[in-house]
């Protein structure tokens, strides 16, 4: 069983592993393939989106991955494939979690060094995931050009609108809620929470900004730890109300992809297809329909629903406190 | 659909769970999530709104704000 653990207590060993597994997924390209392994989780993320701009298929004019209850059970897959292509560079390695909400402003700060997962408040420039070569990184680490909100560096532009993280009450009071129709928008969106929620999942992207508030957030690894600790306050919910329906409880209608038995793309034998960005888009962003073409195709027998992603035990994984 | 004129931006725009938006005679993707009882659009990642209205109007000082900075 694999233990995700809290990225504010990894050793300094443990981080240079997991910095390096990363760098190495971005620099490492399938057979036939000209998109790194690391980009291709990035065009999927756009391609998700995508959906709602497609006119034919089920699932045309929904966001797989967003604003409905597949948010969670849909990341919560994302993070194990790409958890598995790490762990295939470097077996020892595991998807840590920025615990934001509970953790101190202290340990948020240190994560954010050269030697971790960079510095943010603007441009990245040093440390692992600089475009440029630096002893962290003699490889660099740029922006793929089909895959790009702003240029071909990291950005961390936080936006100020969002001065703070979630606060603890915010997410102590989100672990509250008694039913999961409820606590996904509780999560995702601070929707039914008091003032300090700071927009929960939907707050911390502008708060780290630049491209973390863009579809194409997945450029910045930072968004795989802010994941995680979406993951692991979905699995204390899980286990903070037994018995509960966890999926789906109040049977509402909901947009294919989200239904509890829905296989969500792109894992769903090619139902569905991303659209291309409407002409007037009002500002630029990676468009689905070139990035899906940076994407392989998924087996038509890779197919996953809600339904089979709701254990993480069952998937491999633990976390840790 | 209701009408208003948002910033010299026509707006029309259907506060239903079937939301509709359209900005100066063109419809915008947006879609309703129902749990949550809130509206977003694809060209506004990561936010979501309590009305079709406060919506639109979202957008229109998001597309002005894009106008203004000319962003690249």
């Amino acid at each position: 069983m694999r233990i995700r653990k809290n990225a504010a207590f990894l050793t300094d060993d443990e981080w240079a592993r997991y910095c390096n597994a990363v760098v190495t997924l971005k620099h490492t390209f399938p057979g036939g393939s000209s998109v790194s392994i690391y980009d291709q989780f990035v065009a999927i993320h756009v391609c998700v989106w995508g959906l709602r701009f497609s006119t034919s298929g089920p699932a045309a004019g929904v966001d797989g991955a967003h604003g409905e209850p597949g948010f969670l059970p849909w990341h919560r897959e994302y993070l194990r494939r790409y958890e598995a292509a790490l762990t295939a560079v470097d077996p020892t390695v595991s998807l840590p979690y920025w615990n934001w909400g509970f953790g101190s402003d202290g340990e948020t700060d240190d994560l954010f060094q050269d030697d971790r997962i960079g510095p943010r408040g603007g441009i990245v420039t040093s440390g692992y995931f600089a475009e440029a070569a630096t002893a962290h990184n003699p490889l660099g680490w740029t922006i793929h050009p089909d895959l790009r909100r702003f240029g071909s560096a990291l950005r961390r532009t936080g936006a100020a609108s969002v001065g703070s993280l979630p606060s603890q009450a915010a997410v102590i009071e989100a672990l509250e809620k008694a039913m999961f129709s409820t606590f996904r928008p509780a999560l995702e969106g601070g929707t039914g929470l008091a003032p300090g929620n700071n927009g929960m999942h939907n707050g911390v992207h502008p708060w780290v900004g630049g491209d973390m508030g863009a579809m194409s957030s997945p450029n910045d690894p930072i968004f795989f730890m802010h994941h995680a600790q979406i993951d692991r306050i979905w699995a204390i919910w899980q286990r903070k109300h037994p018995g509960v329906a966890n999926y789906n409880d109040n049977n509402i209608s909901v947009g294919q992809g989200h239904g509890p038995n829905d296989n969500m793309w792109p894992w769903d034998a090619g139902l569905s297809a991303p659209g291309a960005l409407p002409p007037a888009f009002p500002f630029p962003s990676a468009d689905p329909a070139v990035a899906a073409a940076l994407i392989p195709t998924e087996a038509a027998i890779d197919l996953v629903t809600p339904e089979d992603v709701l254990e993480t035990e069952a998937l491999g994984y633990i976390y840790g406190d | 659909m209701d009408k208003v004129e948002y910033k010299n931006k026509k707006v029309e725009f259907e506060e239903s769970a079937v939301p509709k938006i359209s900005i100066d005679g063109k419809p915008t993707q947006v879609s309703h999530d129902a749990e949550a009882n809130r509206f977003n659009a694809g060209e506004l990642p990561y936010r979501s709104f309590k009305s079709v209205k406060d919506l639109a109007e979202a957008i229109v000082e998001q597309r002005l704000q894009h106008e203004q900075e000319g962003e690249t």
